[in-house]
């Protein structure tokens, strides 16, 4: 999208937001805090040599939270009237009778970190024309890598552009803009009958990192390396989450560590402020400063500033993440880890879920057991309940013996509980990988897991 | 959407070189209203809006879409999606006359619009305390209802222009029993096409029990040893299985990027003789029907396996063509934010002969899942995976115990000629299915049936 279109669709929310914040202060509200957002995308597929979709998008919402005596009251709109937007505030005040007040202060504006911009540029040059080339040369290195490539059911290239806006009654009022460009490929091979896909992606904000050669490769790589996997025996052996799927399988678990979660009755890290609930090698912070993740924010969602936590420090629980309203239930102070979209109400997130690294690579963790399971990928995630800690998933990987690899492994699973297995954890990697992602987890080594094949 | 407006803006799509051209534009209001631990965690409402222009040239798709209807900036974003192509020759379009309204569902419901969110909260209130009352492990009991209206217009080059108004309105029912430090969720979540004329006659007081009971059984429950062995899948939501590991490969948008392992093989025997599986978006208020689906074609029944032959594919315009299968009526996307392609509507294995006695009989040592949770597959290997919720272990052809931590993974072209006993006790559950053109909502279905190997998940 021009420059020009931008700036005018931008003006179109800024200007339904001034007009919304007037409407609000003229009616019952006691209180109130605005988000909207600008969103545009472009992006392509490609198969078979030839680009088979593309798509164009441009997007606009606002969403209002409104106190009314304490009680919170939320609606959105994605028409940007004033009909709609009048619509839109008489539905969140009359969602205020049905809520329980709340001890929530809105913040007030205050100095804050200065950030880096989260916007780049070259971006914005960035074509269809030149995300065809590279996708079809990507096809193209695929194919040309392996003979076992039957097929690239999976290649495409986007461009992201965001801006959103907040406002809120006690004069804070501050947008921001941000962009990154995604490019993945899911790519198929075939061995006596077997077949594998092996995916990677590259993400971020220099499109220049993107190189046709190296995706190829490890795609390829991927496919291939596990073609001639078995299962082995039902046994319980050490592992070693790979990189790959570190970040997944604790991801699945943070909620535990929203202090909304914790006032629920939902998390099992409930009264355990102070205590000991994983290995002393495990370390867990939100680092909102981390200008090179995507999780980077000066202020959260509802206008608080943010702040880098520390929420497991050697193995001890040292704190939740709060919100206003959680804050308010508690009477303490927010964390700065609101988060909204338009059309949801406040829930929590991390600025960057960062597990500091250890000392050995990946490669040496693999070198600690006598025979040890390396998981390199994960078969869904429905098995896995945040709640009970359960995980009983289907994994693929290798097995190692004595630091080398002898047999590549599909059709088994995996038990275990996830709080339990925090406490098993007897190795953390030196290597995260390579993705732009908020959150940034190291391979790391589990003691002891049940496996069923 | 003005009939003169959308010509205008068809017409330069046609102009671009465009051998088809679409609208779809959307208006949305939905609501939802969540009661967790007696009080009322959210209430909120919001409006969708946004319209959807797709080109076609030949099996290639340029989608667009906006939250600004404005001709000016439709146009635009026609000539920016067609940037430097042009027609041939002259390609005309076939004008929309006046929009024909397909559906009369909002003039039968109970409209969520009219009915405010204090009507809803009496309901809820029913199934937390229907919950509570079941034990006082049941610590905490979550209950949300979550209502959608949409007014739907498609237009397109062929002279097509239908509106349709649709409904839906979803329960979600939650419950965790605890002991100790043992945590266990259970939930049920009925849907159904339409306004509240459906949900006042849900017996939520047996909904909260039967999620409530389930949470408390696993509870005492021990882990099942994994391995491989017959799995009695139970009937209902264990039609997911099927859904995920058969259905989505059955579709043209896996088959044309050559991503089933059912290419080519329609008329060939993939499955038990035992086994037809059907996907029919025609069944009155089921969660997953449409009068149209969302290229304006009235949906239909369309058998896929029938007796263990492979009949079709479930498709859309450009999968049906690329594929060379009727279409479907199957063009599915969750909003204006996507291009439609071809999806599931309800989708059933058909009920069998088999008791469900039967089946049980059958098994030396294995397992019943009697509930599903969810799953997932990658069409392309056809490897899924599912968590079972509430699962029974057989030994010696009998019931012996619940057990819990049960994941089922495989192959979906493997286990369909391993289905061995069909049953006769047919229902169905609605989901919500993700793929490429987002989330939206189906019915899953099938009676229980015997399956003579899988792998099973666990401690060893």
């Amino acid at each position: 999208m021009s420059q020009e279109q931008q700036a005018s669709q931008g003006k179109q929310v800024a200007e339904a937001m001034a007009f919304l914040q007037n409407e609000a202060r003229s009616s019952a509200a006691d209180a109130f805090d605005l988000v909207g957002r600008h969103s545009s995308s472009l992006s392509l597929n490609v198969f078979q040599g030839k680009v088979q979709q593309t798509e164009i998008s441009e997007s606009v919402g606002i969403g209002i939270r409104v106190f009314h005596n304490g009680a919170p009251g939320y609606a959105s709109t994605e028409r940007l009237t004033p009909e709609s937007l009048r619509q839109t505030l008489k539905d969140a005040l009359s969602h205020c009778a049905f809520t329980e007040p709340l001890k929530v202060v809105l913040p007030e504006p205050s100095a804050l970190v200065e950030a880096p911009s989260q916007w780049n540029a070259d971006l914005e040059a960035l074509s269809l024309a030149q995300m065809a080339e590279f996708s079809l040369a990507l096809e193209a290195a695929a194919y040309a890598r392996s003979s076992e490539i039957e097929n690239i059911p999976h290649l495409g290239y986007g461009l992201s552009e965001d801006r959103s806006w907040f406002a809120n009654s006690r004069g804070i009022s501050y947008q921001e803009r941000e962009n990154s460009y995604g490019v993945g490929i899911g790519a198929v091979a075939l061995r006596n009958g077997v077949r594998k896909m092996g995916t990677y992606q590259k993400t971020g904000r220099v499109h220049q990192d993107a190189v046709v050669a190296t995706m190829a490769q490890i795609a390829v790589e991927r496919s291939l390396e596990l073609l001639d996997a078995r299962p082995i025996a039902g046994c319980e052996l050490p592992v070693v989450f790979s990189n790959r799927v570190s970040g997944s399988i604790i991801g699945m678990f943070l909620s535990n560590l929203h202090a909304e979660s914790v006032q629920k009755g939902q998390s099992r890290f409930a009264g355990q402020l102070g205590k000991i609930v994983a290995s002393p090698l495990f370390n867990l912070i939100s680092d909102p400063f981390r200008w090179d993740l995507p999780g980077a924010s000066v202020l959260d969602s509802e206008g608080v500033p943010t702040q880098r936590i520390e929420l497991i420090a050697e193995g001890g629980l040292r704190s939740f993440l709060h919100n206003l309203e959680t804050a308010g239930r508690e009477g303490c102070a927010p964390t700065g880890n609101g988060s909204r979209g338009y059309s949801g109400r406040v829930g929590t997130t991390f600025h960057n879920c960062i597990v500091p690294p250890g000392t050995q690579s990946e490669d040496e963790l693999l070198h600690m057991f006598p025979r040890c399971l390396h998981i390199v990928k994960l078969d869904g995630s429905s098995g896995c309940s945040a709640i009970s800690g359960e995980i009983s998933i289907g994994v693929q990987g290798f097995l190692y013996e004595n630091g080398v690899c002898v047999q590549a492994v599909d059709g088994i699973t995996i038990s275990t509980n996830f709080f339990e297995m925090l406490k098993q954890i007897v190795a953390i990697s030196s290597e995260y990988n390579d993705s732009f992602s908020s959150v940034k987890i190291p391979a790391f080594a589990v003691e002891r897991v049940s496996v069923s094949g | 959407m003005n009939p003169v407006k959308a010509a205008k803006i068809l017409q330069l799509g046609r102009d671009c070189g465009a051998d088809f051209v679409e609208l779809f534009e959307e208006e949305t209001r939905s609501s939802v209203l969540t009661f967790k631990d007696k009080v009322v965690e959210s209430a909120n409402a919001g409006t969708d809006f946004g319209v959807g222009v797709r080109l076609l040239y030949g099996s290639e798709v340029l989608y667009a879409y906006t939250s600004d209807d404005s001709e000016e900036s439709l146009l635009r974003l026609v000539r920016l999606l067609a940037f430097g192509r042009t027609a041939n020759g002259a390609g005309s379009i076939v004008a929309p006359a006046s929009v024909r309204l397909v559906s009369e569902v909002w003039s039968r419901m109970r409209d969520p619009r009219v009915l405010g969110q204090g009507y809803k909260l009496d309901f809820l209130k029913r199934g937390d305390a229907a919950a509570r009352s079941c034990s006082d492990r049941i610590t905490q009991v979550s209950v949300s209802i979550v209502d959608a209206v949409s007014a739907i217009e498609i237009i397109n080059s062929e002279g097509l222009a239908v509106r349709d108004e649709r409904a839906r309105t979803r329960l979600h029912l939650s419950v965790t029993a605890e002991h100790g430090s043992e945590r266990i969720s259970a939930s049920e979540a009925p849907g159904f096409g339409g306004g509240y004329e459906v949900v006042d006659k849900l017996d939520i007081d047996a909904l909260a029990r039967r999620a409530s009971e389930r949470a408390l059984r696993i509870l005492e429950a021990p882990y099942i040893e994994g391995g491989q062995m017959a799995v009695v899948m139970g009937n209902g939501f264990g039609g997911v299985i099927f859904h995920e590991a058969c259905g989505h490969p059955l579709e043209t948008e896996a088959v044309r990027h050559n991503a089933s392992p059912f290419c080519g093989k329609i008329g060939d025997k993939i499955a038990h003789e035992s086994v037809t599986a059907v996907d029919d978006g025609t069944l009155g208020n089921l969660w997953g029907s449409l009068t149209v689906d969302d290229e304006g074609m009235p949906v239909q029944r369309t058998v896929l396996i029938e007796n263990g032959i492979l009949k079709t594919f479930l498709s859309d315009r450009v999968g049906a063509a690329q594929v060379g299968v009727p279409r479907s009526g199957s063009g599915r996307r969750e909003s204006y934010k996507y291009a439609p392609v071809s999806r599931m509507r309800n989708t059933f294995i058909a009920p069998g002969q088999d008791s469900f006695d039967s089946m049980i009989a059958s098994v030396e040592d294995g397992l019943y899942a009697a509930k599903m949770a969810g799953g997932s597959v990658n069409p392309a290997t056809g490897e899924f995976n599912f968590a079972v919720e509430e699962g029974y272990k057989i030994h010696q052809g009998k019931l012996a115990g619940v057990v819990r931590g049960a994941t089922l993974i495989g192959k979906g072209h493997e286990i369909l000629p391993r289905i061995s006993m069909v049953g006769t006790d047919f229902e169905t559950a609605a989901g919500m299915c993700g793929a490429s053109s987002g989330s939206i909502p189906v019915t899953v279905g099938q009676p229980s049936l015997k399956v003579d190997r899988i792998l099973v998940g666990g401690r060893s």
